[in-house]
C-alpha cells in the first residue's frame, strides 16, 4: 500500500510540473495579441511547392492554372506566417475557365512545409474545377478535423491544383481566394453595451469523488 | 463488501483526490487547438492598400496575370478617359469605413478636369453604386499629405457584396492628352 501512495505522489508531482509548463505556456501566447486575417494575396508556382519559388515572384490576387504546362500539380502559395494560424474559413471564386481536360482537375487546401513536403490536408474534400461554379463565391469545405486546420511557424499554406492524367488539354482556370485564418482567441468587437446582471448568476457545479475515510 | 472496498482505498483517499483535480486542471488547460470561438469567425475591420491598375477596363477579369501594387498609375496621355485602381473582391459583404489616399507623385498637366471617384463595379465593370460623396480633383488635391476621401451619406453606397469590388476611377473629362502623371496609394478600412 504504500509503494501505491508513492506511485501517485510521484505521478502528482509529474503532473503539477505539466500543468506549471502549460501555464507558462499560456501566458507566453498572451502576450502575442489574438487576430484575425483575410488572406486573398499568392504566388502561382507550377510544379514546386517549396517555399523558394516565392523568391523573386509578385504577389498575384488570381491564380493560374492550366492543364498544358508540363507538370500535374500547380500551387497557389499563400503567405508564410511568424506565428501559429488557425483557418477558420476558406472561399473560392472562379474568375474565368476556359478550355478542357480529359482527367480530373482538382483542388485542394493543403499545408506544406518549407521545403514543400504534404503535412496536411485543410479541405474536407478535392473541388472538381472543371464542373465546380464559376463567377460566384463558393465555401471551400474545410476538414472537420481542428488539427489538419492549423498553420504553424514553418509551414505554409498552398492551394493546390491537381491533375488526374499527364500534363494534357487546354484547360485555364484563373480562381482567387478569400482564407480567413485566427492567431490566438479572437474576440469580436461588439457595439452594444453588456447589461450589468441584476442578479449574481449561478456558479456552475462542482462534482468531485467522495471517499469515506 | 462495500466497506472492504472503502477499508483498501482508505489511504490512498486524498492522494487520489489530488490526482483527479490535477488532471481535471490539465486538461482544462490543455493546449489542443481550437477553432475559435463564435465571436471569432465574425468579420474583422481591414485595411485594403494593394490593388492592380488597369487601363480603360473595370472588369475583375483585368486582374488576370496582373501582379498587386500599392500605386496606382493615373496617366494622361494613355489613350483612354479611364483608369481603374482595383482591389481585390471579397466573399463577404463588407462596410467601407474610410478610405484615404496620398499622391506619392504627381508631374505634368491636363488641360481638362482630372477627377479620382470611388466605385463599386460588378465583376463584368458595370458601376454599381458611387462610395465618394464627390469626386477629388487630382490636379489640385494636396501632394503633401494623406487625403480623407468624404463617404457617401447613403449607406447602401458603401455596401460592398460578394461579386462586387472596389475600384479608384481616374476619369478625364475630356480625351486623352497631355502629360498628367499622378501616383497615389490608398488605405481602405472594411469592416
Amino acid at each position: 500500500m504504500k509503494s501505491l501512495r508513492i506511485i501517485i505522489a510521484a505521478i502528482s508531482a509529474l503532473l503539477c510540473m505539466a500543468f506549471l509548463i502549460q501555464i507558462g505556456q499560456a501566458a507566453m501566447l498572451a502576450n502575442t495579441p489574438a487576430t484575425t486575417e483575410t488572406w486573398r494575396l499568392g504566388v502561382t508556382s507550377e510544379g514546386d511547392a517549396a517555399q523558394s519559388a516565392l523568391i523573386g515572384r509578385s504577389a498575384s490576387v488570381v491564380a493560374s492554372f492550366r492543364s498544358n504546362r508540363d507538370v500535374q500539380d500547380i500551387y497557389f502559395l499563400l503567405p508564410a506566417s511568424g506565428r501559429e494560424q488557425i483557418i477558420q474559413s476558406a472561399a473560392y471564386r472562379i474568375i474565368q475557365r476556359t478550355g478542357s481536360y480529359t482527367s480530373t482537375a482538382q483542388l485542394t487546401l493543403e499545408v506544406y512545409d518549407a521545403a514543400g513536403t504534404l503535412l496536411r490536408t485543410a479541405s474536407a474534400a478535392p473541388i472538381d474545377l472543371q464542373t465546380a461554379t464559376t463567377g460566384s463565391w463558393a465555401d471551400l469545405p474545410l476538414s472537420a478535423t481542428s488539427a489538419q486546420l492549423i498553420i504553424a511557424p514553418r509551414e505554409y499554406l498552398i492551394a493546390r491544383f491537381s491533375l488526374g492524367g499527364g500534363s494534357a488539354g487546354d484547360l485555364d482556370i484563373r480562381p482567387e481566394f478569400e482564407i480567413v485564418v485566427t492567431h490566438g482567441t479572437v474576440t469580436a468587437p461588439t457595439a452594444t453595451v453588456t447589461p450589468i446582471p441584476t442578479q449574481i448568476p449561478t456558479p456552475p457545479k462542482i462534482y468531485l469523488p467522495l471517499i469515506l475515510r | 463488501m462495500p466497506n472492504r472496498i472503502i477499508q483498501n482505498i482508505k489511504p490512498i483517499g486524498l492522494p487520489l483526490i489530488g490526482l483527479l483535480i490535477l488532471l481535471a486542471l490539465l486538461f482544462s488547460f490543455s493546449g489542443i487547438p481550437q477553432r475559435a470561438t463564435a465571436g471569432g469567425t465574425s468579420l474583422s475591420a481591414e485595411a485594403w492598400r494593394l490593388g492592380v491598375s488597369s487601363e480603360g477596363s473595370a472588369a475583375y477579369t483585368t486582374l488576370i496575370g496582373r501582379s498587386v501594387d500599392s500605386v496606382a498609375s493615373f496617366r494622361s496621355n494613355r489613350s483612354v478617359q479611364d483608369i481603374y485602381f482595383i482591389f481585390p473582391s471579397t466573399a463577404r459583404t463588407r462596410t467601407i469605413q474610410s478610405i484615404m489616399l496620398k499622391i506619392v507623385s504627381r508631374t505634368g498637366s491636363y488641360a481638362n478636369v482630372a477627377n479620382l471617384t470611388f466605385e463599386i463595379r460588378s465583376a463584368n465593370g458595370t458601376l454599381q453604386r458611387t462610395v465618394s460623396a464627390s469626386p477629388l480633383d487630382l490636379q489640385t488635391a494636396t501632394t503633401a499629405d494623406w487625403v480623407t476621401i468624404g463617404l457617401s451619406t447613403t449607406a447602401a453606397n458603401l455596401t460592398l457584396a460578394p461579386g462586387e469590388h472596389l475600384v479608384a476611377h481616374f476619369n478625364l473629362a475630356d480625351l486623352p492628352g497631355g502629360d498628367l502623371d499622378v501616383r497615389p496609394l490608398f488605405e481602405v478600412v472594411v469592416q
